[in-house]
């Protein structure tokens, strides 16, 4: 599990890397994306349309498009865009040590929720050791502090 | 937009044409895609329920024939959206049609839930058709794992009455054990492609029906922030009983809708309609459709749901900015300030004002600070260093306090959207004024008035979408429009200095203007109006505003045919039961071009909701020197 863990943090590494240029390019952008989408004229105008957004990455289509396919993200990418769809939430979360953002990170992560909300809220200021720590900075964090401690990774099954 | 299916559907019809010369040229194959042919045809199959509603077929109202408003690519046979049969027959040869090469699905993994319902109806066991690869479909199904389906209403902005209307979305539930991961679950939405257009266009287009609507999934977490985070409006969820085969079959019928394009009616055949059609064919037991034929806004559909009795359980999920006002109400001043503070950046201060306070105060402190930042400044990743600094100082304080953060009941004003009154609503009155009796009829689209019974709608939110009063005057024997209006918005969100919204409202349309002192009958203007102002909870159930505005009015009946100015208005309601509510309302109007007259009004009603549909209006009003009072009966349906 430990060597799972481990891979894991590795991952992240190259994820990070290769995403190191654009703070936006996290999660395949879709965060950021959600956000720009909802300006304050489109929520009157979406209100009561109910209009979307401009791309295929949600379509039910047959094809591979980016990190999404057929309409869902991969699950290769899965931690990694919600991480950075959520980063905000899950940040006021993981302090407070409760709630359904950290319970999901939990299951992305292979890890039982309660434990897993513990440990991260005492780890706290490793996780986010600076006030800009980006999503994919975070993940890395998490990884090895999760690696690093040997009751979590009993707790967490890959 | 074009989309990777266009090209699909150039290949159909030629597929289509291959299978028919296939199974003319290979009589060995021929003879069990005959033989299934010929007992389809005896058994009438495509008149069954379960397949038109496969292929979203309608009788059309005025020629009687079948139609579907899915595109082409929903189709195997050319001309399939209007010929129930014709797509049948094509299907049953498309079952034993050979796995075709380039990429392109065979027709049993194109169309999974119209292939199974045809096997079983026919009665062929998979093994007797030929091999037919799936693995895109079974690959795609399994990452699904939809084994639940939920309907999820996202109910009103607070500040945003137009949103009234509600969105419908379904959520297809994974397997993952645990009520506290539903946010990785998928959801399936229906929605309009409306790109950049605006203004006019925009609503032109949406009119009539020229944007196209596709179906889309999402992850859940996606629309919750959407919902919850961004737009603040509250989300209930309604877990809905369907049989494991029936989500089965709905999950099949998503792969099926892939990438079709449907036309987009912003007020008919929109995402709360198109939503019916998906569950009745995962269901063909259900008539979602056929006892609503007015289906058109989202409340109605949970309420469509639920009369079927598809409804196992619901569940409220707040918006972030009730969570932010839930959690004020239960801090003291000093709190308030110290929260204030940190949020303001000012952790010092903060640490000051709560110091010697007990954990779970200080957590409770901290967790509102965070959300006003939040509230404030968004819930995008990509805030400005400034904010994320701040925010870093209330969070590493947060970690250090052992304490979970509180459970907040539910606001007392808030019931589920099912429970809240049909929208339209005919009205009958009888009223008595200097000028003689009156009888009055009225009629409205929807939704909501103050003065109607509260329940399931947004507290202090007022819309009205269309609607007519018309008056016959018994003195004088005539009949009158006492009003038509295009549309009457007020928004009264209480004020308070952590979420800072204003109240507003607007209106337009034809108004008898009473005030000028002449006939009723020859009073009727056209005006509109825009306010904004404040609001405040006086007390649970009560709550008052005042806003002052601009306003002008064309029409014979005034001086010089306009009038322009300013107005002051302000009103209180206020719930004396739960079934009786009282509002009282009075307004200045000074107008200093055109016609002087000045507009000071005053209304005072009380209205007795008997049951849902149905409720007694006792109303008096003055107008500058005109005097009326009158006992109005509501039907809502």
């Amino acid at each position: 599990m430990k060597r799972t863990l481990m891979m894991l943090a590795a991952v992240s590494m190259l994820a990070a890397t290769a995403h190191a240029g654009s703070q936006n390019d996290a999660g395949c952008g879709l965060g950021a994306q959600l956000f720009k989408e909802n300006r304050p004229v489109d929520q009157i105008l979406g209100a009561t349309t109910n209009g979307t957004f401009g791309n295929q990455t949600f379509a039910i289509t047959t094809g591979t498009l980016g990190c999404s396919s057929g309409g869902m993200i991969k699950s290769s990418r899965e931690r990694e865009v919600f991480t950075a769809s959520n980063l905000r939430a899950l940040e006021q979360e993981l302090a407070a040590g409760k709630g359904e953002y950290t319970a999901s990170l939990a299951a992305l992560s292979g890890c039982q929720a309660a434990p897993f909300q513990a440990f991260a809220k005492a780890k706290y200021e490793k996780l986010f050791p600076s006030d800009n720590t980006s999503s994919s900075e975070f993940l890395i964090h998490l990884d090895k502090e999760l690696s690093s401690d040997a009751t979590m990774a009993k707790a967490c099954s890959l | 937009m074009k989309r990777g299916a266009d090209g699909l559907a150039i290949v159909r019809p030629l597929l289509f044409l291959l299978l028919v010369l296939f199974a003319a040229a290979a009589p060995a194959a021929a003879a069990p895609a005959d033989d299934a042919l010929a007992r389809a045809r005896a058994m009438k199959l495509w008149e069954r329920e379960p397949w038109l509603k496969l292929g979203h077929w309608r009788r059309s109202r005025w020629l009687r024939v079948w139609e579907s408003d899915a595109g082409a690519s929903f189709f195997l046979a050319p001309g399939g959206a209007r010929d129930p049969r014709a797509e049948l027959e094509a299907e049953v040869l498309g079952l034993y049609a050979a796995q075709p090469g380039g990429g392109v699905q065979h027709p049993r993994c194109r169309f999974p839930a119209r292939a199974a319902w045809l096997e079983e109806s026919l009665g062929l066991a998979p093994a007797s058709l030929p091999s037919a690869d799936c693995s895109r479909f079974e690959d795609w199904k399994s990452r699904l794992d939809a084994r639940a389906v939920t309907l999820i209403f996202a109910s009103s902005y607070m500040d945003n009455p137009s949103s009234m209307f509600g969105h419908t979305f379904l959520r297809l539930e994974r397997s993952a054990p645990g009520e506290d991961r539903r946010l990785l679950d998928n959801t399936l939405n229906y929605a309009a492609y409306t790109g950049d257009d605006g203004g006019v266009l925009f609503a032109v287009k949406g009119l009539l029906g020229l944007y196209p609507g596709t179906y889309t999934l999402m992850p859940y977490y996606m629309k919750v922030t959407e919902y919850n985070n961004i737009e603040d409006r509250d989300l209930w969820e309604y877990r809905l009983k369907l049989s494991s085969a029936e989500v089965d079959r709905l999950a099949a019928h998503a792969w099926e809708l892939g990438s079709t394009e449907f036309p987009y009616y912003f007020f008919s055949r929109n995402c709360s309609y198109q939503l019916m059609p998906v569950l009745e064919a995962a269901a063909p037991r259900l008539e979602l459709l056929h006892g609503h034929p007015l289906i058109v806004a989202p409340s109605e559909t949970v309420r469509a749901v639920r009369d079927a009795g598809l409804v196992a359980s619901a569940r409220y999920r707040p918006a972030h900015g009730t969570v932010l006002v839930g959690r004020r109400r239960l801090l003291n001043a000093r709190e308030r300030r110290a929260a204030e503070a940190y949020a303001a950046g000012r952790a010092d201060e903060g640490d000051l004002l709560t110091a010697g306070l007990p954990s779970d105060r200080r957590a409770l402190v901290l967790d509102s600070a965070q959300d006003i930042v939040l509230y404030r400044s968004g819930y995008s990743p990509d805030v400005p260093a400034s904010v994320r600094a701040v925010e870093h100082a209330i969070l590493v304080r947060r970690a250090r306090v052992p304490d979970p953060p509180v459970d907040l009941p539910p606001p007392d004003d808030n019931a589920p959207p099912d429970e809240g009154h049909d929208r339209h609503r005919i009205e009958l009155g009888q009223g008595w004024s200097r000028a003689g009796a009156y009888t009055e009829f009225g009629w409205r689209t929807g939704y909501h008035e103050l003065v109607d019974r509260p329940q399931g709608y947004a507290p202090g939110a007022e819309f009205d979408g269309f609607s007519f009063r018309l008056r016959e005057d018994e003195r004088q024997d005539r009949v009158y429009v006492r009003d038509l209006r295009f549309v009457d918005i007020l928004s009264a969100s209480p004020w308070d200095s952590w979420t800072k919204k204003p109240s507003w409202s607007l209106g337009t349309g034809l108004d008898t203007a009473y005030e000028l002192g002449k006939p009723p009958s020859e009073s009727l203007v056209y005006e509109g109006h825009v306010d904004t102002g404040l609001s405040a909870r006086l007390w649970p159930g009560a709550l008052a505003y005042a806003l002052v505005g601009l306003h002008s009015a064309v029409g014979a009946p005034l001086r010089e045919g306009y009038r322009a100015g300013g107005e002051a208005r302000a009103g209180v309601a206020f719930d004396l039961t739960p079934s009786l509510r009282g509002i009282l309302d009075g307004g200045l109007g000074a107008s200093v071009f055109g016609d002087r007259t000045p507009n000071d009004r005053l209304r005072a009603a009380l209205n007795w909701s008997w049951s849902k549909d149905f409720a007694w209006r006792a109303e008096a009003m003055m107008r500058g020197h005109y005097r009326e009072s009158g006992l109005y009966a509501g039907f809502y349906y």
